[in-house]
């Protein structure tokens, strides 16, 4: 036996393995190579390039990129979670600040849905949305909901392959299979084939989204809070009131010489029932807190909570949501205006 | 780190290259005990000191033992056993016991607080410590003399293809080939690279592709869900665990065999099996032949001492029972696998009875059936498993009468029923890709049966499966389903 144990007898079958890697190698570089020439990556290209839009965790984001990427452009984006999504409606509010003489401005909405995590949130606005184009503002919306456990679990995006490959690759699969999507033909429609092969063409189809995120709802939820039990027990409340994710995305967009403003989105009454006492609980324990750190970081800080208690009893509000979180088409008339009017109200102050 | 991933591609590579251009045996084995440890540690480097401290405890009672008085030999073994049942009962199953005795408490009016731990359940736990069980007992009994070498000791143990989910290989086998120089040709490396090919197929191709179709609240929530779908996603998930385990299992082998070592067979083309003995004999090898050595052999003799053998039908009976039930348990802390396990033991005691009352033929084993009555006994053992299969995948006993009531309406002709094709096709040609698998190595006695093919038609197979791999490459992974126990 040789000391290193590899055996180099012509019997041995290495000729026969060299042969049979060589073969293997042969048929993925020709298939590689039919794959780049003309009519035929032409003919994959035109069949299988939509279904790269269902590799995205959401539609939204192909919609997203092809806007970022080939206009228009917008001045002012409003970032947030699905709870701004439904609250804050692009063109009622660039309406809103021309009437107040701010004119020629852009607005556009490009929150992230299924997206609590506020630390993902600006991983996608660092590592992708800024890359292909930047904003004069930015308008961020928060809610109490960003804070919360589910704000802290890792989002639906991370276990997405685009988003793997270009916002959050964080293994050598990811690097590895990156490279290959962007760089091998063949690999790439090979991948985009599997999705073809169930999925109809038409379903792939980028969406168009002249109001970016911004989704639109009339109908209500009443929940009845008699049913929901105050569970502001100590560790819930601790949840609340830490707020450095909040503070990254903060520093991801002021990074790039962005100045922003910060916007709560409310929550319904019951719903706020679901984690305080009381209205006073809630605003000790979440809106002042968060008010304050805004106001240490210098960032001007709208709470629409206190706007829209004033206005809406709270055996009312439930008219102006979806359901226990997200506004309807009622709760986003009255948040666009608002935050349009402290908009243009900040931008005077500015000039 | 999976072995579907191309972090494990280019690790074992690594090892591979760095293992063979080393000239000593010694080298060799220090660089793969090191090897196996980052690859352990890969998941959880915390855990790593539970196999050190079993590795350690077994390796010193094991060398005491030869020259140790018969009294000390004992107290030895003891501590050995010991040792590794306390880690894998205090890790797999201290909130189960505990749970259950909660409840337990609570129904004889006793009030109790639950107060479960937040226990991981360290990766591969249940399967090293029945191998280092297995070198302990058979150094106890004289039958292995036990290795002097720490390192050699430590990689038996730790040894990275087979540590995360088997197979449970025995120190008289896996011993001597970490003690004797190992050697490596061409055609070693062409059937290690085919096992991983196939055995990344099964799992990335048809096991992820079976679960993936079987929607994910139809055994939590069945009653949601329309019978023929439940049927459908039972027969979809016998398919899944069978690919996703043998699919592990080769590319452990082929891993293995690519460091010249051979690891042993886990699997037999099992839904082949031509009744429930069968079966066991060719359904995760390893374990179902450790439980044989271990509890049903040591189990019956004792009883066959004690009772006679006039009373052989019952003890048998009784063995195949508590083996089974054995078996439930060490793939899991429920009362769901303990069942599974309960009436897989059913089935061979029942099984044993015919055979005594000759009411069955001993043999009907040949590889291909050539009557009737042969295909008539795999599809009745096949549909014996799966019925059992529905215990081994809901989360707990709730869902099983409703399982069972939805496949018994699902048999039973309804004008409403509506076949669910887009399920029903797709299971269908994991059936057929799969069973097609299975002929190929019955054919040719072989688990890496594309070696033995036309040099045309390998090729083929093997771009095939290649582009397969790619196309459903997509994440998020699927964790094989055995790393859970």
């Amino acid at each position: 036996m040789s000391p290193s144990s590899i055996s180099n007898s012509k019997t041995g079958g290495w000729s026969r393995l060299r042969r049979e890697i060589l073969r293997v190698i042969v048929v993925f570089v020709l298939l590689e190579l039919i794959a780049r020439v003309g009519p035929i990556k032409t003919l994959l290209s035109d069949t299988l390039d939509p279904y790269e839009n269902l590799l995205w965790y959401s539609e939204n984001m192909p919609s997203y990129q092809d806007q970022l990427l080939h206009g228009p452009h917008y001045d002012v984006w409003l970032g947030g979670s699905s709870y701004m999504m439904t609250s804050l409606q692009p063109d009622w509010i660039k309406n809103e600040v021309a009437a107040q003489g701010i004119d020629g401005l852009s607005f556009q909405n490009y929150g992230l849905n299924t997206m609590q995590n506020l630390n993902d949130m600006a991983a996608i606005y660092d590592r992708w949305m800024f890359k292909m184009d930047q904003p004069q503002y930015v308008i961020l919306g928060i809610s109490l909901l960003n804070f919360t456990q589910g704000g802290r679990q890792p989002s639906r995006a991370r276990s997405s392959p685009m988003e793997h490959t270009y916002i959050f690759p964080d293994s050598v699969d990811d690097y590895i299979a990156g490279w290959l999507f962007q760089h091998s033909t063949f690999y790439h429609y090979a991948l985009l084939a599997r999705n073809a092969t169930f999925i109809p063409r038409d379903q792939a189809l980028l969406k168009s989204m002249p109001l970016g995120g911004f989704i639109e709802s009339s109908t209500t939820f009443n929940c009845d809070s008699s049913a929901w039990l105050p569970t502001d027990t100590p560790s819930r409340q601790s949840l609340y009131q830490d707020f450095s994710a909040l503070g990254n995305f903060i520093g991801v967009i002021r990074a790039r010489n962005i100045p922003v403003i910060v916007v709560n989105i409310p929550l319904q009454y019951c719903s706020m029932r679901n984690g305080f006492a009381d209205y006073a609980d809630y605003v000790v324990s979440y809106l002042k807190p968060v008010g304050a750190y805004l106001e240490a970081m210098g960032v001007p800080f709208l709470d629409l909570d206190t706007h829209f208690r004033a206005q809406v009893p709270d055996d009312q509000q439930y008219r102006y949501f979806r359901d226990t979180n997200h506004p309807n088409i009622e709760g986003a008339q009255l948040f666009s205006q608002w935050t349009a009017d402290f908009f243009a109200d900040w931008m005077k102050t500015r000039n | 780190m999976n072995f579907n991933s191309f972090e494990y591609a280019i690790f074992l590579a690594l090892v591979v290259a760095i293992h063979w251009s080393l000239p000593r045996l010694g080298w060799q084995n220090r660089v793969l005990l090191t090897a196996s440890y980052i690859f352990y540690a890969r998941w959880d480097w915390r855990f790593l000191g539970l196999i050190l401290l079993s590795t350690l405890v077994d390796y010193g009672a094991a060398r005491a033992m030869p020259t140790a008085a018969p009294s000390k030999r004992k107290l030895l073994l003891a501590i050995s056993l010991m040792t590794d049942l306390g880690i894998l009962g205090f890790f797999k199953y201290f909130n189960f016991f505990l749970d259950t005795a909660i409840s337990l408490l609570n129904t004889l009016g006793i009030q109790a607080n639950p107060s479960s731990l937040q226990i991981i359940l360290p990766l591969g736990i249940s399967f090293y410590t029945f191998q280092a069980l297995s070198y302990t007992i058979e150094v106890y009994r004289g039958n292995l003399q036990p290795t002097r070498s720490f390192v050699n000791y430590a990689l038996f143990i730790g040894f990275f293809p087979q540590l995360a989910a088997g197979p449970i290989e025995r120190a008289a086998r896996m011993l001597p080939q970490i003690e004797n120089p190992r050697i490596i040709d061409g055609e070693r490396i062409e059937s290690a690279l085919a096992l991983i090919l196939l055995g990344l197929f099964k799992k990335m191709v048809i096991a992820d592709v079976a679960a993936t179709l079987i929607a994910p609240a139809i055994f939590t929530d069945p009653a949601r869900f329309a019978a023929g779908d439940v049927l459908l996603s039972v027969y979809l998930f016998a398919v899944q665990i069978y690919a996703d385990f043998s699919g592990y299992s080769d590319i452990a082998r082929g891993s293995a065999r690519l460091l010249g070592f051979e690891l042993v067979e886990n699997f037999n083309q099992p839904y082949f099996a031509a009744n429930i003995a069968d079966f066991w004999r060719r359904w995760h090898i390893s374990l179902s032949t450790w439980l044989r050595d271990y509890i049903f052999f040591p189990f019956s003799r004792a009883l066959l001492r004690r009772y006679g053998s006039h009373r052989s039908t019952l003890i048998q009976i009784a063995a195949h029972m508590l083996t089974m039930l054995a078996s439930g348990l060490w793939h899991g802390a429920n009362w769901t696998f303990i069942l599974w396990g309960g009436l897989h033991g059913v089935y061979l005691s029942v099984h044993r009875l015919l055979l005594n009352r000759k009411l069955l033929p001993v043999k009907f084993m040949s590889p291909f059936p050539k009557r009737w009555w042969s295909i008539l006994s795999i599809v009745v053992t096949f549909h014996l498993v799966l019925i059992a299969w529905v215990l081994f995948r809901v989360p707990s006993l709730e869902q099983v009468p409703i399982i069972y009531a939805k496949i018994g309406s699902a048999l039973l002709p309804s004008p409403n029923s509506a076949i669910n094709f887009s399920l029903l096709i797709p299971a269908i040609l994991l059936y057929v890709v799969t069973l097609s698998v299975d002929i190929g190595q019955i054919l040719t006695r072989d688990h890496a049966f594309t070696i033995h093919l036309p040099p045309a038609l390998r090729t083929a197979l093997y771009t095939t499966a290649i582009l397969c791999l790619m196309i459903f490459s997509l994440k998020p992974y699927v964790p094989f389903i055995y790393f859970q126990f």
